[in-house]
């Protein structure tokens, strides 16, 4: 019986069955004999989530425009599908040929956060794979993971033969021919790591031996059979020779951000101290405005989305936005597509882009200041001014926004209880700031909503050497900030304490956690991202059952010696350039950003020509 | 300026993967293949313009159809057969235009609906279930609960049912049955199939394909 055949009376009794069964527009279909690799990539998390994904569109994009190459989408069934495949033993499959991935090549994982490795054991599992890389004897499938989370993926390291480290595009086809030249060879999967490890930007877990001191700190890494002793990560070196997907799979169902999507730039030219996106994603790299211009034609063109998005870390930031818009403007509207700007700074938000937003955007303004007080704002190098907030809140009053929204961090290093009154405090400022506004739009109140998340500390950012909050630290700043919220204008939310030890344990992790994630995941531990499926009970079992504790991950403060378990892994942003970042983070100074004064950060030696001149650009 | 405006009316076909597609996400898809072409359709005129798009007798989850309809407009005069073309070639797959005509009917006209129901069973058992589903129109009522918005009710549906055809195949049984359909009374095949499944058992599968709309006096509806 076809998987397809044995799919369809379980179809009827799960929720939302479009997730499992593929057949969207711009999905992509090959005849299985005509192909030489099959590549399954899989997002650690339900449909709704990774559909949402840009990277995951390039890289499905990229695979399929080989000829030999089939690329198919795999995403995390949520729990009631899940028990159904178990009961009638549907293995994983493809969306695109609902063939069981266990069969394929390559099985590729895409760490967009610490909360989704559980789900990536539980789906190697669904395929009726050992989790265990060693356990996985054959050359294929070949399983392997990158993006983000991949800068320290030891926690990951039993589980996942080899990480990308960096941006995907181009050794994604290298280790495919690596693959095929193996394959034609008879190479064992031993025998083909050992030649992937040679690829700049492929880190092989298994060819190194990590070995520890008695406090539990690591003590040395060392590489095997011709490893590299550092791995750098990959940049793609210019963004408009790079390929960009001219269709999207369009879903069926709504997922998150169901809308085409440009990538503005990568990278970030702020230095946010608590953002490691801000430092692994460097250097700073812009896309041409007519490139964008042409992107957004041809998505708009194939999918019949409403809305483009144009996407990066920071798009005010981007230099071409004005001239993007003017391109990209009169034939959208002629063609009623809203443009969306996320990510949007406070403080380069000009009354011409305010205006020019409002009138494709209905919705609430969101901004982050991240911080309450204006010494935190500086130690955190956020670089934002009380006066510039409440001037470009007072703008977005005057073009009609009634309703504002502030995204804070409490748990920040540095931080004191005045801080953390100081979010109150601003938030009031900014209330007042609508009520004396002259020109005020009449007859409506105004709604600023304060959502509050926790600090995580980060390898690859200058607070990777600072302990994280405790929960219960984190639970008095918490009822410190509500005791300070004196208006009904106000609006206060934030986030799970628990989930934040986890995620902070798990990201500067080492190898020991290997095990402790995998008695998680057999306990029952999967889709730890989502409320309903967290247990944190589950957790601190699996981590007592190995003698560890999260607490020596997650609020240990570490030396600036100290050997990080990801130390042998190379971002291209130097230890020294963190340290002194660190150390101008407790003086409360600012560093200026990479258009205004090159910081020297190391980043730019992640240019193959090496003549790269600050800031970063060529 | 008052824009001109051209009601069309578009019969598909919602077969294969696509039955998974709820009614919702049926009129999204629709709405981004509509798009897709370079049809000169109407927008609604508000604040926030969208595209005018009716379906006139939305389908269940999990249910087939051989003809759908779907109203939209277009500002300007257009050859439908054109129309017909740009709409095959926008849809995903699992959708098949039947055919792009002027609506004669509005949709208030709907008053029934015609489906093809299977059901599997072992082959020993398909005679009975033949002779059961025979009883069960034999009846005078047949009573089920119906689910509402404004709660449960205990319906006679057997007034607004009709056997059309039955046999027994090679899967089980085969059924064709008229149901009364539309914004008033819809009965759903599940309900039938509920009542049928509480004086047998539930069978092995099921599938539910809608094969005609009809008016008052069952007459398809154009």
């Amino acid at each position: 019986m076809s998987l397809e055949a044995k799919l369809e009376p379980i179809l009827e009794q799960v929720q939302k069955p479009a997730r499992y069964i593929g057949g969207e527009l711009g999905s992509i279909i090959k005849e299985p004999d005509k192909v030489s690799v099959r590549f399954a990539f899989c997002f650690p998390d339900l449909y709704e989530i990774g559909m949402s994904h840009l990277g995951m569109k390039i890289l499905y994009s990229i695979k399929n425009s080989r000829e030999d190459v089939w690329c198919e989408r795999v995403f995390a069934p949520a729990a009631d599908m899940e028990a159904q495949m178990r009961e009638h033993d549907i293995p994983l499959y493809g969306l695109e040929s609902l063939e069981p991935i266990r069969e394929f090549d390559f099985i590729g994982f895409s760490l967009q956060y610490e909360m989704c490795y559980t789900t990536l054991l539980n789906m190697l599992d669904l395929a009726g794979l050992p989790v265990r890389s060693a356990d996985r004897k054959n050359l294929a499938p070949i399983v392997m993971a990158g993006g983000p989370c991949a800068c320290n993926p030891e926690p990951l390291a039993d589980f996942v033969d080899l990480f990308v480290l960096g941006e995907g595009e181009e050794v994604n086809l290298e280790l495919i021919d690596l693959y095929q030249q193996a394959k034609e060879e008879g190479c064992s999967k031993e025998e083909y790591l050992r030649r992937a490890a040679q690829i700049p930007g492929v880190y092989v877990p298994s060819l190194y031996e990590v070995t520890y001191r008695e406090d539990g700190t690591v003590r040395a890494i060392t590489p095997k059979e011709g490893a590299p002793a550092k791995v750098s990560k990959r940049i793609i070196q210019d963004l408009d020779k790079v390929s960009f997907p001219k269709s999207f799979v369009v879903p069926f169902i709504d997922i998150v951000h169901d809308r085409s999507m440009l990538e503005v730039q990568r990278g970030c030219i702020r230095g946010c101290r608590f953002c490691q996106a801000g430092f692994i994603y460097r250097p700073i790299r812009d896309k041409s405005p007519e490139t964008l211009n042409q992107d957004a034609l041809n998505l708009s063109d194939t999918s019949g989305y409403d809305e483009v998005s144009l996407t990066s870390l920071s798009t005010s930031d981007y230099q071409g936005l004005e001239e993007l818009l003017d391109n990209i403007l009169p034939w959208t509207q002629e063609r009623q597509i809203n443009i969306a700007l996320p990510s949007l700074r406070i403080d380069n938000c000009s009354e011409k882009l305010m205006a020019q937003i409002a009138k494709v955007r209905k919705s609430g303004l969101t901004f982050a200041p991240e911080a309450g007080t204006q010494r935190l704002r500086d130690a955190i190098n956020k670089n934002l001014s009380e006066e510039e907030i409440l001037s470009t809140c007072r703008a977005a009053f005057r073009s009609g926004y009634t309703s504002v929204k502030l995204y804070f961090m409490i748990g920040l290093p540095t931080e004191t209880l005045e801080d953390v009154a100081g979010i109150a405090d601003l938030a009031q400022k900014v209330v007042d700031a609508f009520y004396h506004l002259p020109e005020k739009p009449k007859g409506k109140g105004v709604q600023v909503t304060v959502s509050v998340a926790c600090f995580v500390p980060k390898p690859y950012t200058p607070f990777e050497f600072e302990p994280q909050d405790t929960p219960e630290q984190l639970r008095e700043k918490q009822r410190h900030l509500l005791a300070n919220v004196r208006s009904r204008k106000i609006s206060v939310k934030y986030h799970d304490s628990q989930t934040s030890v986890l995620e902070a344990a798990l990201a500067r992790g080492d190898r020991r956690l290997g095990p402790v994630l995998e008695s998680a995941w057999r306990a029952g531990s999967r889709l730890d991202g989502w409320g309903e499926h967290f247990s944190m009970e589950r957790w601190t079992q699996a981590f007592a059952d190995h003698e560890l504790a999260p607490g020596f991950y997650a609020h240990r403060r570490r030396d600036y010696e100290e050997v990080a378990p990801w130390s042998h892994l190379d971002y291209g942003v130097s230890h020294r350039f963190l340290v002194a970042e660190h150390k101008k983070a407790w003086d409360s100074a600012v560093t200026p950003n990479c258009r205004e004064r090159c910081s020297g950060c190391g980043a730019a030696t992640l240019y193959s020509n090496g003549e790269v001149k600050p800031p970063c650009s060529k | 300026m008052q824009q001109v405006m051209i009601p069309v009316r578009m019969f598909f076909s919602k077969t294969g993967r696509a039955k998974y597609i709820s009614h919702l996400d049926t009129m999204r898809t629709f709405t981004r293949a509509f798009r897709r072409t370079h049809l000169p359709l109407w927008y609604t005129q508000g604040f926030n313009p969208h595209l005018y798009m009716t379906f006139p007798l939305p389908l269940a989850l999990g249910v087939e159809s051989h003809r759908e309809a779907v109203d939209f407009r277009l500002t300007q005069e257009l050859d439908f057969e054109q129309v017909a073309q740009e709409l095959a070639a926008a849809l995903p797959p699992g959708f098949e235009v039947v055919a792009v005509a002027e609506p004669v009917m509005p949709a208030s006209a709907i008053a029934w609906a015609e489906y093809e129901l299977c059901l599997a069973y072992p082959p020993m058992e398909r005679e009975a279930m033949l002779f059961a589903l025979k009883e069960l129109f034999a009846k005078p009522s047949i009573e089920v609960i119906k689910k509402s918005k404004k709660g449960e009710v205990l319906t006679d549906i057997r007034p607004h049912t009709t056997l059309l055809d039955c046999k027994v195949d090679d899967n089980g049984l085969w059924m064709s049955v008229g149901l009364a359909a539309g914004s008033t009374l819809n009965i759903s095949p599940r309900l039938l199939l509920e009542a049928f499944e509480k004086d047998t058992r539930p069978a092995d599968s099921v599938k539910i394909l809608r094969t005609a709309i009809l008016d008052a006096e069952r007459k398809p509806f154009v």
